[in-house]
């Protein structure tokens, strides 16, 4: 029953198809083998290029007078805090001046800042959300053809700060380390798009029937549970389903992709939040998921620079960033925390990394970047008085040509929500709406769409 | 404006604060108008100052309605010290506050009687500004005990502990048909633990866990929230197939695997059915159903038959046990018919679970799992022998180690890290070593001596290994492995809040933190909560330790106390976490800190302590510790919080182990037979999620 599925017989379908009699030749370079005339779809599937959508956070803020532009539009000159996106200026658009609004809801510290962000809510407890995070609405909606709907990482290697969550209780946990996310995707399990056999794991086949095995208990213990331990089962059969489509695919010859390249294994490195440890890992983990991006491995991922509250320290200090922004004296001269400075212009170069090393994969006719759009955010602006308003947030990457890049937008002390609302409609999702209570909108922001 | 007075009048604990000064302020104005009246000598004044004895003192029945009332909602809102301030407010309304409605009936009956008898009135007044003067001191009395409840400001002395059966919650308790039950998703310490009790502890476990979490101060109750995401379902998987193919593997297949097919490249049914029946029961804690176990044959037979080879098909049965949600999750049930009460006890199979986790933080054993299927453990009888093995048995200890890791934190050692620059000494095996002597410790005095709980904050005896010799400046003889030891009397540390654990634990990367330390004395040592801090804190002045202003950590704190916003929580954790600042980040001991002098005296709640030896004796002392222990180990035997309506259980449990000197065994045996541990309502009459 398993048939052999040769590369060979692949091209020759895809020959047979829209390239048929137009004299082109195994030799040719991938490229125009594998893309159809426009550059912008698979010529296998004739699926337009897949579009992503990735979150990439990192706490304790900015200095707010030191960070912001003062001209909105292109011809913005870049703050003393941007000056180290300056190399990646063109691949994104700031957006200052948006913040969560609380409306009598507490400022739950280092909290409500990430979560309001994401959810569209002010969270009014610190145990419940008032709805799943951004990436998780997207992933729903687009993460059901790849082998995993998302991929979390934290360059800190703090698996459990992860800002990807169902609720509360669902917290998906991060990839520590660049090898734990190499072997999460390239690892076993792992078809590559471009090999010249394809033969279906026989292992798939046994893991299935163990889930189907598995999922035949689910009305036996559905009758012994109360509302919410219920809800609780469900999830995890929805995990439990999750895996069983991951299986299919792996069933199945995945259609060649020209940007795919398997990479080799990062090296194991120290992985702790010692600076210069989190900028190794993250440049790691950002050269691995630009892969596994380019290998459509997923469309949806969510990086963790640094956590709310960051532990983020040099080595031989006493301090992390965190307790800095509360502690460290403002120097009169210059008039902002040098220290936690510091660490904010790190963060600001390690996301300027993280561009570049997205649009550096050549795809299609442009690059992995082009389409894709990460959401740069952290969970306060003014990191000592935890504040909310005004957050520090960027948009690198085009989604496939519908965002502007290189721009920046002021918004008016106006909710984030705005942006969630403006990412899913450009991720391609059909809301008018989005957000809770004092932070519902139905604007998005028009200035950065195309 | 109509949503104003309803607030005001609707909600009880609102009009409990508002009328409360009548019995208080207006009383004692009554007794001055009256107190006039009477040296006036007008008959008029008299009438006049006797009516509002009547008012005020009448007003006192709708303040104690109201408290009533308003008593379950506040309790839940109230930190441990709250919680014993407002039973203590309510034991003295209950004792004295009969009196004042008794005055306004006094009042009334001399307004009658003087208008019929001249000659009597001057005497009646003075009896009624007696009773009235009475009344007041009864009022002063409950007020002065309810200003305490959420008035820490107010409160100079510990409450005092006395047994007011507890209370029933008046109007406002919501009817509820019993405490739920909880789903408990395993924790990777059970997990693994399954695992070795299973197929033994040779077979490895590679993959990570979904974060666990924390409520109620607990994993063990956070473990009843958690779910399952695919990222973590996928780890689960991977790991059951890494097991079950080790199963299957020699060198274990021989020792594992309890029978030999015929072929081994076929099926065999017969020797796949024991092979179900091996592992079944004791992966899911529970004697299998026929049905259950022939859908598991028959898969085997296809994937072996599919394969070639029978192991296939056994290894899908390992990997389909270890991925099945009621293996991952703990689910509880109870039987269908409740008893008199409403209540209903829980279903044989929950039972033998929250036993033997709770005893063992394990699954049931064999012969647990053997009075399960004869269906002998709803006999009492049965239950109380299995209870009584299981504590007697040496695995009592994991329990033990299990509830205290829990209650101590001891899961953030996971991702513990330290500077190398600061603390050159620090180590994953320190972190590692820290950890386990803490535990040892614990159990060496709980389990092995069967020691009073309160004396884990003074007992000098310590476990050490090389690696720790140097963090606590001790020589240790033992090249390898651990050796007792004891802190010589007088020593700098005495008491597990001296150890290196908690030091470590509860401080920053660089440094120590008093703040962190008091908050985790506050919160899981002595069940007090601390409010978080506000978002708008005002640091200005608060400097880094390079500054040269402000050398000890108590300098910069008491830069907090100077502001009014930071100063009520951190004066509930400073003075207490201060007392520990002779130990640094690393946990080693320190007299001075910049080259100033280390200060380590303070007082917990009014007790004066010297340094962190004292402290241990103060913290001993204090009738909170005691109390907050029982409630921990309840929260974590059923995996949620006390309701209101197991109060009268908590202190009945509070009682017990006082008469049993703190001693923790009698204490988990009180708990696994009390009716809070035995029972449930049913999850279909939960209302709401």
């Amino acid at each position: 029953m398993s048939r052999r599925i040769t590369r060979r017989r692949l091209l020759e379908r895809t020959l047979r198809g829209s390239l048929a009699g137009t004299g082109f030749a195994l030799g040719l370079p991938y490229l125009e083998v594998f893309l159809n005339e426009n550059g912008d779809a698979l010529a296998a599937t004739g699926a337009p290029l897949p579009r992503r959508f990735g979150t990439w956070f990192y706490g304790c803020g900015m200095n707010p007078h030191r960070w912001n532009p003062e001209q909105e539009g292109a011809d913005f000159a870049l703050t003393p805090e941007l000056m180290p996106i300056e190399r990646v200026r063109q691949h994104v658009s700031v957006l200052s001046g948006f913040g969560v609004v609380l409306a009598g809801e507490t400022n739950h510290v280092h909290r409500t800042g990430v979560i309001g962000t994401l959810t569209g809510g002010a969270p009014a407890t610190t145990t419940e959300n008032d709805g799943p995070t951004l990436d998780l609405l997207i992933s729903d909606a687009i993460g059901g053809s790849t082998r995993f709907r998302s991929l979390e990482m934290a360059a800190h290697g703090i698996a459990k700060d992860s800002y990807s969550r169902r609720n509360e209780n669902a917290i998906q946990p991060a990839e520590p380390t660049a090898v734990d996310l190499y072997m999460r995707v390239f690892g076993s399990g792992f078809t590559d798009p471009n090999a010249a056999e394809f033969e279906p794991d026989p292992q798939a086949i046994l893991r299935r029937s163990v889930l189907s095995l598995v999922a035949e208990d689910r009305a036996r213990l559905d009758a012994q549970l109360g509302q919410a331990d219920r809800a609780r089962l469900d999830a995890y059969y929805t995990a439990l389903r999750q895996l069983e489509r991951q299986l299919e695919l792996q069933l199945s010859a995945p259609p060649p992709l020209e940007a795919c390249r398997v990479p080799q294994s990062p090296e194991a490195g120290p992985v702790s939040q010692e600076i210069e440890n989190v900028v190794r890992n993250h440049e790691a983990m950002a050269r691995v998921l630009a892969l596994a991006l380019a290998c459509d491995q997923t469309r949806v991922f969510n990086v963790v620079f640094s956590a709310g509250a960051s532990g983020l320290h040099t080595a031989g200090s006493s301090d992390t960033h965190h307790t800095l922004t509360h502690e460290e004296a403002k120097d009169p001269k210059l008039g902002y925390q040098p220290e936690a400075t510091r660490f904010v212009m790190r963060s600001m170069e390690a996301w300027a990394t993280f561009v570049e090393i997205l649009a550096s994969v050549p795809e299609g006719d442009g690059t992995l970047l082009d389409h894709t759009v990460v959401l740069c955010h952290s969970e306060t602006s003014d990191a000592n008085s935890h504040s909310v308003t005004g957050l520090p947030i960027m948009l690198a990457g085009t989604a496939g040509g519908r965002i502007r890049n290189g721009i920046h937008v002021r918004g008016a002390g106006e909710t984030t929500a705005r942006v969630g609302l403006t990412l899913q409609q450009v991720m391609g999702l059909n809301v008018a709406k989005w957000g809770f209570k004092a932070n519902e909108t139905s604007r998005p922001i028009s200035e950065i769409l195309v | 404006m109509t949503e104003v007075v309803n607030e005001l009048v609707g909600n009880p604990a609102y009009r409990h604060i508002l009328l409360n000064h009548l019995p208080i302020t207006g009383l004692a104005v009554a007794a001055l108008v009256l107190a006039w009246s009477i040296f006036e000598g007008r008959w008029a004044s008299m009438v006049f100052g006797l009516a509002l004895c009547l008012l005020t003192s009448a007003s006192a029945v709708l303040v104690m309605q109201s408290g009533d009332a308003a008593y379950p909602q506040l309790f839940e809102r109230l930190d441990g010290h709250g919680q014993a301030w407002l039973d203590h407010h309510v034991f003295l309304a209950e004792r004295y506050g009969r009196l004042i409605p008794v005055n306004a009936l006094l009042a009334a009956g001399a307004i009658g009687a003087g208008a019929w008898r001249v000659a009597w009135r001057r005497r009646l007044a003075i009896a009624v500004l007696a009773a009235t003067i009475a009344s007041l001191l009864a009022a002063s009395i409950i007020a002065e005990a309810g200003g305490k409840v959420r008035h820490d400001e107010f409160r100079t002395s510990n409450p005092p502990t006395h047994d007011s059966q507890g209370r029933e919650g008046g109007d406002a308790r919501p009817a509820s048909a019993g405490p739920p039950l909880a789903m408990r998703r395993l924790t990777e310490a059970q997990y693994r633990r399954a695992i070795a009790d299973v197929f033994g502890p040779e077979i490895e476990i590679a993959g990570r866990f979904e974060p666990e979490g924390r409520r109620e101060g607990l994993v063990a109750v956070s473990s009843a929230f958690v779910t399952v995401t695919p990222s973590g379902f996928e780890q689960y998987e991977a790991m059951a197939r890494e097991v079950a193919r080790q199963v299957v593997a020699e060198p274990h297949r021989a020792r594992l695997i309890p029978c030999a097919p015929a072929d081994p490249a076929r099926a065999d049914a017969a020797c796949s059915e024991a092979i179900v029946r091996a592992f079944g029961p004791r992966i899911l804690r529970r004697p299998l159903e026929q049905e259950e176990i022939g859908r598991r044959v028959s898969a085997a037979g296809e994937a072996a038959t599919r394969a070639g080879d029978f192991f296939a098909g056994i290894e899908l049965i390992v990997t389909s046990l270890l991925v099945a949600p009621d293996f991952l999750f703990r689910i509880e049930s109870v039987l269908t018919d409740a008893g008199a009460d409403g209540l209903h006890s829980l279903s044989e199979a929950t039972l033998a679970s929250r036993l033997s986790f709770l005893l063992w933080n394990a699954g049931p054993d064999d012969p647990l799992l053997a009075a399960l299927a004869e269906g002998r453990l709803s006999d009492s009888e049965v239950y109380a022998r299995e209870v009584d093995r299981m504590l007697a048995s040496p695995r009592f200890e994991d329990g033990i180690r299990a509830f205290f890791e829990d209650l101590f934190q001891f899961e953030e050692f996971s991702d513990l890290g330290k500077d190398p620059v600061r603390y050159p000494m620090y180590s994953a095996k320190v972190a590692a070593d820290a950890r386990e002597q803490t535990l040892r410790v614990v159990v060496d005095h709980l389990v092995a001596h069967q020691g009073d709980y309160r004396e884990l904050f003074t007992t000098r005896r310590i476990f050490m290994t090389r690696t720790l010799g140097p963090v606590y400046a001790l020589p240790v003889q033992a090249e390898s492995g651990w050796e007792a030891a004891e802190f010589a009397p007088g020593d700098r540390r005495a008491g597990i809040l001296t150890h290196a654990s908690f030091n470590l634990l509860k401080a920053h990367p660089g440094r120590s933190s008093p703040t962190l330390r008091g908050l985790f004395l506050r919160e899981a040592l002595l069940c007090q909560s601390v409010p978080p801090a506000p978002a708008n804190v005002d640091f200005g002045l608060f400097n880094a330790d390079d500054n040269p202003q402000y050398k000890t950590a108590r300098d910069r704190l008491e830069v907090h106390s100077s502001s009014a916003s930071c100063r009520n929580c951190h004066a509930l954790t400073d003075p207490i976490g201060l007392g520990l600042e002779n130990f640094d980040g690393m946990g080693r001991h320190r007299s001075s800190e910049g080259g100033a002098t280390i200060d380590a005296s303070g007082d917990l709640d009014g007790a004066p302590f010297g340094d962190a030896v004292e402290l241990g004796q103060v913290l001993s002392e204090s009738p909170l510790v005691g109390r907050c222990l029982v409630e921990t180990a309840y929260r974590y035997a059923v995996g949620r919080a006390a309701t209101l309506e197991e109060r009268p259980l908590l202190r009945q449990l509070e009682r017990r182990f006082e008469q049993e000197g703190h001693a923790i065994a009698p204490l988990m045996r009180e708990i696994a037979l009390s009716e809070g541990f035995l029972t449930a309502g049913r999850p279909a009459e939960e209302g709401g999620s």
